[in-house]
């Protein structure tokens, strides 16, 4: 009896082990929704990988996704661990100061980022974002450079009221007209509170409304009239909760337009809407997500009304998700480059100057947070 | 790659077992074994493999020269070995030392200390004339690059692997209890060392707010890291080594339990401090010299395995650190200590291995006597602040009294027989539990959601 069991143990052991790379090898999840991103895949042999260490690395990241029950292992783990922090985040935050947990902070009832002031290394970032669309703006005269900046909560910080200063970096290095530069202002808490999520970094419906209105106001352009805004309660965790179990989920809305006829176009082809903004209104989406109502990511996104106009560009990422389709109803095209994708999705580097040539554009729009014009811009943007 | 890995867990473990049980001759067995720890070598140093190879390949040829009588062999293996060590590990250190700064840098091949005591040892003590020459270039690169011990040790003498690296018998008793140490291990250094070591380095990472109080416990949880960590990679290797066939010698014996710092170094990385007593200690004269000459030996065994460690000024104070703490021991308080309770002399023993590591852990000499001045000169920490930057470590802190318990040989129950179905059962059970847990906290060291993509 003793050693069935024994042998039993030992058969239960060696077939937990081989079921990860069982499933690695035959039939691999190809996404990890907990985590919001696509399962790690297992990489190419090759014998430079090899000597680089790099295919030993994708094949533990392939492998961790590929652990059986790893997904309910995660989220028990996370229950665990923000169980035991939760009464003391209480506690502390009785006291009205951030209260870390891993990379983000309890602040009130708010998940953020307290990452202010910043390293010199994102201020220099910034200057740096501000040299490259000034060069790119001279060598394309005929066209117009917009920059518009949402500073977020890392812009500020809440507790001792210090700013960032991250836009006067951006602004000190720009050489585009005053009136071609705006921001999103978040000058305390309650601005923050009232433009973001409490549980993502994203902007929310009023943050991108605002956001939207002040835009055009840049562009010259009239914004549609807001038809209305529809607001789910208590559907929504941003990616801020993600691993944090235990955290109320937020009201997610969205502001109503009257959009007029477009088509829409991504690398795989024409699309019929960008987002589901429509069926969220209808309240028929199930899973509620920044990227499922407003759109998911992508290289090159465009929007054609085919009424004659201007053509304009949008340089950003996701946090323009929100707004580009609203924005798009006062072009004739609009064409949306996310640069941390673009290569992958298209094939080439996003060369500008001739996509400026090409796609006839005659405006030009960046607008980002600190991610955008402090990473990704000077990181992609300048090869 | 380490064995808390969950390529070694899920891939390479599993598949290496199932084969060698598979094989079908006791050379065959030999063969997967030898394949297998080359993989696991070539895994996490591709580059260091052919290094690890060519330096087998010479000592063995040299083994084999001078038991025909050649005698520039000794030198030139020895000289190998020792400089291949020197070059790789210490030749910035050294460099350092005469004001020079190298351009280049040099890779370092992991596991070069171990592999480099392992293969001396072969060498002093085959002209010792205690052991023959292996005459198999396999088998002599098996004992070298077994992978159980090719990272960590414990440091083999040959004289004890020889016996094994050819026909092993495997009992079905033998490979239980490898899997249930291999198991304990896990436990100890995934569900204890990592998480008192999140512990300690978000005391040592914030200095702002960190003061007497504060330092005491992060010296405290990285003295449980280091044990938990080292002495549960060592029950791995042995728990593997029984899957194998093998007997490896045990590393640690309860050190924290010590009464003395000369008991604590009888118990503490044993496979090392032996290799230090036999092939320098005692060939330096030992305790049989003049008192002068005593405390140059000790002071020179205590540099050089503080030495051994790293190549860095801080590991060789941690070694005269010691050096001078057994001195103390040995010519001041000598046999007095056994007039001294032993819960006193347990405390201080353990007060002390406590500041021994702060001297092992941080190489900055700035950062160095800053933290020592604070653990003993009283500053207040402002537990607030320091609490507030990561919330995340009140699990973490939960595994502090248990690391603690473990620590002591109160907590080895003794192992009672499995005599009854439900005892059989239970005992089984919770070995399987471990490694679903172990796993657990594995895996979800790997949460990584990408903030700010693809939503």
């Amino acid at each position: 009896m003793k050693k069935t069991v024994q042998v039993l143990t030992a058969i239960f052991c060696l077939l937990f082990l081989l079921a990860g790379l069982g499933r690695m090898l035959l039939s691999p999840d190809t996404e990890i929704a907990y985590e919001n991103r696509p399962a790690n895949r297992l990489p190419a042999f090759s014998a430079s990988a090899f000597l680089r260490g790099e295919f030993q690395d994708g094949f533990e990241d392939a492998l961790a996704d590929q652990i059986p029950m790893a997904i309910r292992m995660k989220k028990l783990y996370n229950i665990f661990d923000t169980g035991a922090a939760l009464p003391v985040i209480r506690a502390l935050g009785r006291d009205g100061g951030y209260v870390g947990f891993r990379d983000i902070c309890f602040y009130h009832d708010m998940l953020v980022v307290r990452s202010c002031p910043l390293p010199e290394r994102e201020s220099a970032a910034m200057r740096e974002s501000g040299r490259l669309i000034s060069d790119r703006a001279e060598a394309s005269p005929e066209t117009e450079f917009y920059v518009y900046y949402i500073e977020t909560d890392r812009d500020r910080n809440f507790e001792t009221e210090t700013p960032g200063l991250l836009y006067d970096c951006l602004t000190e290095s720009l050489r585009l007209p005053a009136d071609h530069v705006s921001r999103l202002r978040v000058d305390s808490f309650e601005d923050y509170r009232r433009l973001f999520f409490k549980t993502d970094h994203h902007w929310n419906a009023e943050g991108s409304r605002q956001g939207y209105a002040e835009i055009c106001r840049l562009l010259g352009v009239e914004p549609l009239p807001l038809a209305g805004r529809y607001s789910v309660p208590a559907c929504y965790l941003g990616t801020r909760a993600a691993g944090v179990e235990g955290v109320p989920a937020e009201d997610f809305a969205v502001n109503l337009y009257d959009f007029p006829d477009m088509t829409i176009t991504i690398p795989a082809g024409q699309i019929p809407d960008y987002g589901m903004q429509a069926l969220f209104a209808a309240g028929e989406l199930e899973n509620v997500s920044y990227g499922s109502v407003f759109g998911v990511d992508c290289g090159e996104l465009v929007f054609d009304t085919g009424k004659p106009g201007k053509n304009l560009l949008v340089m950003g990422d996701s946090y323009d998700n929100a707004i580009v389709k609203p924005l798009a109803a006062s072009f004739a095209k609009t064409y949306c480059v996310d640069l941390r994708s673009y290569e992958g999705e298209i094939g080439r580097p996003f060369d500008m100057e001739s996509y400026l040539r090409d796609k006839e554009i005659d405006a030009v729009l960046f607008v980002g947070a600190i991610d955008y014009f402090g990473g990704t811009l000077p990181r992609e943007g300048g090869r | 790659m380490s064995f808390s890995s969950l390529s070694f867990l899920f891939a390479f473990l599993p598949l290496t077992l199932i084969l060698y049980y598979l094989s079908p001759a006791p050379r065959w067995r030999s063969g997967v074994l030898l394949i297998a720890s080359l993989l696991f070598y070539a895994w996490g140093a591709p580059k260091a493999l052919p290094l690890l190879v060519g330096t087998a390949l010479l000592v063995w040829l040299c083994g084999l020269g001078m038991e025909k009588g050649l005698r520039f062999c000794y030198p030139l293996a020895v000289a190998f070995v020792l400089g291949s060590l020197l070059l790789f590990k210490y030749l910035g250190f050294f460099a350092g030392i005469f004001g020079a700064r190298l351009s280049f840098t040099l890779l370092l091949p992991a596991g070069i200390s171990f592999t480099t005591f392992q293969l001396l040892a072969y060498l002093f003590d085959l002209r010792r004339g205690d052991i023959r020459a292996e005459r198999s270039f396999l088998r002599f690169l098996l004992f070298v690059a077994f992978f159980p011990q090719l990272l960590q040790g414990p440091i083999l003498r040959y004289g004890e692997t020889a016996p094994m690296l050819g026909a092993r018998v495997v009992t079905w008793d033998g490979a239980v209890y490898g899997m249930r140490r291999f198991l304990r291990g896990l436990a100890k250094k995934v569900l204890i060392a990592d998480q008192v070591a999140a512990l300690a380095a978000s005391i040592y990472g914030s200095s702002r707010y960190v003061g007497t109080g504060a330092l005491w416990l992060a010296a405290l949880c990285y003295t449980l890291q280091i044990y938990f960590d080292f002495s549960g990679y060592s029950d791995m290797a042995i728990g593997l080594g029984k899957f194998f066939g093998f007997s490896l010698p045990e590393n640690f014996n309860y050190p924290y339990a010590a009464l003395s710092i000369t008991d604590f170094w009888r118990r503490w990385h044993i496979t090392l401090s032996l290799w230090f007593r036999d092939y320098v200690y005692i060939p330096l004269g030992g305790n049989r010299v003049n008192r002068g000459r005593f405390v140059l030996n000790i002071l020179t065994v205590w540099a050089l395995t503080g030495l051994w460690h790293g190549a860095s000024w801080n590991f060789v104070l941690w070694g005269l650190y010691y050096g001078i703490l057994l001195l103390i021991e040995k010519l001041v308080i000598g046999k007095r200590i056994e007039g001294v309770p032993v819960v006193l002399r347990r405390l201080v023993t353990f007060a002390l291995v406590n500041v021994g590591w702060v001297l092992f852990h941080i190489t900055d000499p700035e950062n160095l006597l800053r933290t020592l001045r604070n653990m003993f000169v009283l500053a207040p920490t402002d537990w607030r602040a320091l609490l507030a930057l990561d919330t995340s470590v009140c699990s973490k802190a939960l595994v502090l009294p248990f690391a603690l318990l473990f620590c002591f040989p109160a907590s080895k129950k003794r192992a009672k027989k499995e005599d009854s179905v439900l005892r059989c059962l239970l005992v089984n059970a919770g070995y399987a539990a471990l490694l679903v847990v172990c796993v657990l906290f594995i895996i979800s060291s790997s949460f990584t959601p990408f903030i700010y993509f693809n939503f």
